[in-house]
């Protein structure tokens, strides 16, 4: 870029210049701590500044012609930086003081006077930059004021050009600082990331539909609240669903007796009411006001619907109870679980949360009470995995509760007792022995070994009520089940039996436990889960409707634990509601059976066969399709070429 | 405007006919590719953290495509000294610039269109949005095309390819690490150097998570522009050697 001209100041001139500004950088910017220091270096570079601005001035003056005219242009940027730097010194506390500029104008003051000295600054050191890049140094190395020869070899015509280059160039970076100062501090967001507030599931619009007056919703939000807001939306397009909803937007100051008699202390609360006097009941759940901490994936906008689901159950009806068997070596009671027998130790807080908020009490039924009976009380009784059998009294107690038109939910697993002594005869189901479910196509992987196989996966549902959250294509994966078949009813009414889900054709019972088919080990559907429903009962018996029951092959299914995802539940039967609608339909409310919708993030999960596939598109197929089209093309193209230079010549 | 349109397009037919183009464009896939399955694809696989993953991925992928496509852009012609006919040719600087740099980033969008495919299957197995995709590849796109400015003007600076391609690999390093300078900085040169970032300030809390930021928009556009403004006027600075 250098031209190596002759001129009356030296190249090292402007780089001396460079550093006196260097220096009152850093003591200004850097050096904050230690003020004589930071005094120094500012006076040392002022300092500077001025003598080559001075030497610049002398030698402008002393010269003539075209070494005159480069000068001059160079003492014209270099008055600019000290102009620069008097806006700078204004901006300081001393300049503050000076123009008797108060306190709370002060930031405004220095803000402003601050760009105006950045561009200066830009304005008048890029150009220098520039002049001396042309220039070049070769010819420039010491002062030479002259004012008679050489005139001819300093070419001002470039100078000028050179210099109005660095100005634009400036000036374009000024501006667009500017510009992006300006979007900054008007920034325009829009967040497109999978975010919503829920919108009203179909069995909240269910639940809603059958309560037989409205429920009144008191939203205490801040005037202007952007939650409230979404909460809004959903509420009314509830409202606008079903009729039966009232919505209220209260202030807790002003509605102040309406927020003492529902305990509002504070912002973000949100009550669902139904009835009026004595006989209102209330449920109240709380939001956070702040939109970003309410959005985020904890947040309450997210579930939004499920938490409205679960007070609308809770307003519904009374509450009721549910046992749990414990004592023979339960997935919910390990404690109980005979020494010698090794079984993985899981939890069930997720089960009796969801229990929870479908208004039932969760009670554990010991031996002692089962030995009995099961209580009177009991609108559900769950047994998961037994690892002892029960004993005869107590199969007994709980025929006796089915015949009665009880409800049981009923999960048998390959580590556990697999028997479900006289119940197999009345529910019509029964385990098969010794095999556990195994598939070497369909499986989810975990460990990246043959173990794998355990974890198997399928889509074949019925058209069942306690499958209606559980949409086509929704994989249902369980860790180590056993295989349900049909076994034969006693004596009594006929009940009806529903396979709900089978396995993929392609597993198989691993009888041998070596995780591989083989020996009289075959490939076909197996029965996962059954859903059996007992005649209706005779009017001496209050003309009920008959028992229902569930038994499934994997008692995994209701453990907190998911092998995919170690902190989230079970994705089927919790994350995707397939637990709600199985305790629904066995409570008589299949009627609010249904998705409540959740914004949650949703975890991929991958058969091995997919992720082959995917490991094939990503890391083989896609680079290499493009690399053979683009290759055949750019060949095709140059064999082309090729012939036409032939019949050419 | 029309000289800009032939330059376009016949740099772009140069892109098109190069085999160097094709596979540096299957090299950069399988790149992606392979950090898709190794890291995106590792651990948590919550769809939302897994498209995270995914434009981290590609936003480096976007850098690199830049760097790579932009770097020869005006060197090699000087190299190869048909700048000259350029030059001579009733052409201004600001078309050669304009027109090759088009070019570039047409190149480098088909590229990162060839790459849709990787969160297409997050979204058909996960729960993402279609509009998460497009703000995450207009960031990739805008990295992009600020990345190749940069690079068109290290190439117009520099005389031979390698060397632009350090000058280049220089900026974008430099730029790339401001947050971290700005980390130890104090006031507003705290806030100006941070702002400076290519990435940690502008993609990352912005794109890579499907928010759209007008300023982050402003930005990169601010930075395409001056870069490029900085190669016009190196072109004609060297006009004067």
């Amino acid at each position: 870029m250098a031209m190596n001209s002759r001129t009356a100041s030296p190249w090292w001139a402007s780089l001396i210049f460079a550093v006196g500004l260097l220096f009152i950088f850093v003591s200004e910017r850097l050096v904050t701590t230690s003020p004589d220091i930071r005094m120094a270096m500012t006076g040392f570079g002022l300092l500077v500044v001025l003598a080559i601005t001075g030497a610049r001035a002398w030698a402008t003056f002393g010269s003539r012609g075209a070494r005159r005219r480069v000068e001059r242009v160079l003492l014209g940027f270099h008055l600019l930086t000290l102009a620069a730097l008097l806006v700078y010194l204004f901006s300081t506390s001393w300049g503050q003081s000076l123009f008797g500029v108060s306190k709370e104008s002060a930031p405004r003051w220095s803000g402003g006077l601050m760009a105006i000295y950045t561009v200066m600054f830009l304005c008048s050191t890029v150009p220098v930059l520039m002049v001396e890049l042309s220039l070049g140094v070769a010819l420039r190395d010491g002062f030479d004021v002259r004012s008679d020869t050489d005139d001819l070899s300093v070419e001002i015509f470039r100078v000028r050009e050179m210099a109005w280059s660095g100005l634009t160039i400036a000036l374009a970076a000024s501006f667009l600082m500017a510009t992006c100062g300006v979007a900054k501090e008007r920034n325009a967001q829009r967040d497109v990331s999978y975010f919503k507030t829920s919108s009203p599931g179909e069995s909240t619009k269910n639940v809603l539909l059958q309560s037989s007056e409205p429920i009144k919703v008191n939203l205490f939000f801040p005037e202007g609240s952007e939650v409230k807001t979404q909460i809004r939306g959903y509420f009314d397009t509830l409202a606008a669903a079903t009729n039966k909803l009232e919505v209220y937007e209260r202030d807790r100051l002003r509605d102040g007796q309406l927020a003492q008699k529902y305990k509002v202390a504070k912002e973000g609360i949100v009550v669902m009411s139904r009835g009026e006097g004595d006989a209102e009941k209330s449920f109240t759940f709380e939001v956070d006001t702040d939109i970003d901490k309410a959005r985020r994936a904890t947040g309450k906008l997210r579930n939004l619907d499920r938490e409205v689901n679960a007070l609308l159950m809770k307003l519904a009806r009374d509450k009721r109870k549910a046992y749990i068997t414990s004592g023979h070596g339960e997935l919910n009671h390990p404690e109980s679980v005979p020494s010698g027998v090794l079984v993985p130790v899981r939890r069930t807080t997720v089960l009796r949360k969801e229990l929870g908020d479908l208004n039932y009490e969760v009670k554990d039924l010991t031996v002692a009470d089962l030995s009995k009976d099961v209580p009177a009380d009991a609108a559900l009784v769950i047994v998961l995995r037994p690892t002892l059998l029960f004993t005869t009294q107590e199969f007994a107690a709980l025929d006796r509760y089915l015949q009665k038109g009880g409800k049981l939910l009923y999960a048998i697993d390959p580590i556990g007792e697999q028997s479900m002594g006289p119940l197999e005869a009345r529910i019509g189901v029964k385990a098969i022995p010794d095999g556990r479910l195994t598939d070497d196509l369909n499986h989810y992987v975990v460990r990246n070994n043959n173990t794998d196989r355990r974890y198997t996966g399928s889509t074949q549902y019925a058209a069942h009520a306690t499958t209606t959250s559980m949409a086509r294509d929704k994989i249902a994966f369980l860790i180590d089940a056993a295989a349900l078949e049909d076994a034969p009813f006693g004596p009594g009414g006929q009940p009806t039996r529903t396979v709900v889900l089978r396995s993929l054709d392609s597993s198989y019972l691993d009888l041998n436990d070596n995780f591989e088919m083989d020996g009289a080990e075959k490939k076909q559907k197996w029965n996962l889960i059954y859903a059996v429903e007992g005649p209706k009962l005779d009017d001496k018996d209050g003309g009920k409707d008959g028992f229902r029951a569930m038994v499934f092959s994997d008692a995994e299914l209701f453990a907190d634990y998911d092998a995919m995802n170690a902190r989230a539940a079970n994705p089927v039967m919790y994350g995707r509601g397939m637990f709600k609608d199985v305790v629904k339909w066995l409570g008589g409310e299949e009627s609010f059976v249904g998705e409540a919708v959740s914004e949650e993030d949703k975890a991929i999960h991958r058969t091995k066969g997919q992720d082959q596939k995917w490991f094939l598109l990503t890391m083989i197929g896609a680079p290499l399709v493009v690399l053979a089209v683009g290759l055949f093309f750019t060949l095709r193209r140059r064999s082309r070429g090729s012939k036409k230079e032939l019949v050419t010549t | 405007m029309r000289a800009t349109r032939i330059i376009y397009r016949r740099e772009l037919g140069a892109y098109l006919r190069s085999p160097f183009a094709w596979v540096l464009s299957a090299l950069l896939l399988l790149v992606a590719g392979v950090f898709f399955q190794a890291y995106a694809l590792a651990g948590d696989m919550l769809s939302a953290i897994v498209l995270e993953r995914y434009f981290f991925i590609m936003c480096g992928v976007a850098i690199a495509a830049g760097l790579l496509l932009s770097f020869r852009l005006i060197s090699e012609e000087r190299q190869t000294h048909s700048l000259i006919l350029l030059n001579t040719s009733p052409i201004r600087d600001t078309e050669i610039v304009v027109g090759k740099f088009l070019a570039a980033l047409t190149f480098l969008a088909i590229l990162l269109v060839l790459s849709i495919y990787m969160p297409l299957l997050i979204k058909v197995n996960g729960k993402i949005t279609s509009a998460q995709i497009l703000v995450g590849y207009i960031g990739l796109f805008l990295v992009g095309s600020a990345t190749l400015a940069i690079g068109t003007f290290a190439s117009a600076l520099a005389n031979n390819q390698l060397i632009a391609g350090v000058v280049s690999l220089v900026i974008i390093i430099l730029l790339l690490v401001m947050n971290l300078f700005g980390a130890k900085l104090d006031g507003v040169v705290r806030t100006v150097v941070m702002d400076l970032d290519l990435r940690r300030t502008h993609f990352d809390p912005s794109f890579q998570r499907g928010i759209l930021n007008l300023k982050d928009i402003i930005f990169y556009l601010a930075m395409t522009y001056f870069f490029l403004l900085l190669a016009v006027k190196t072109m004609e600075a060297k006009r004067w050697q």
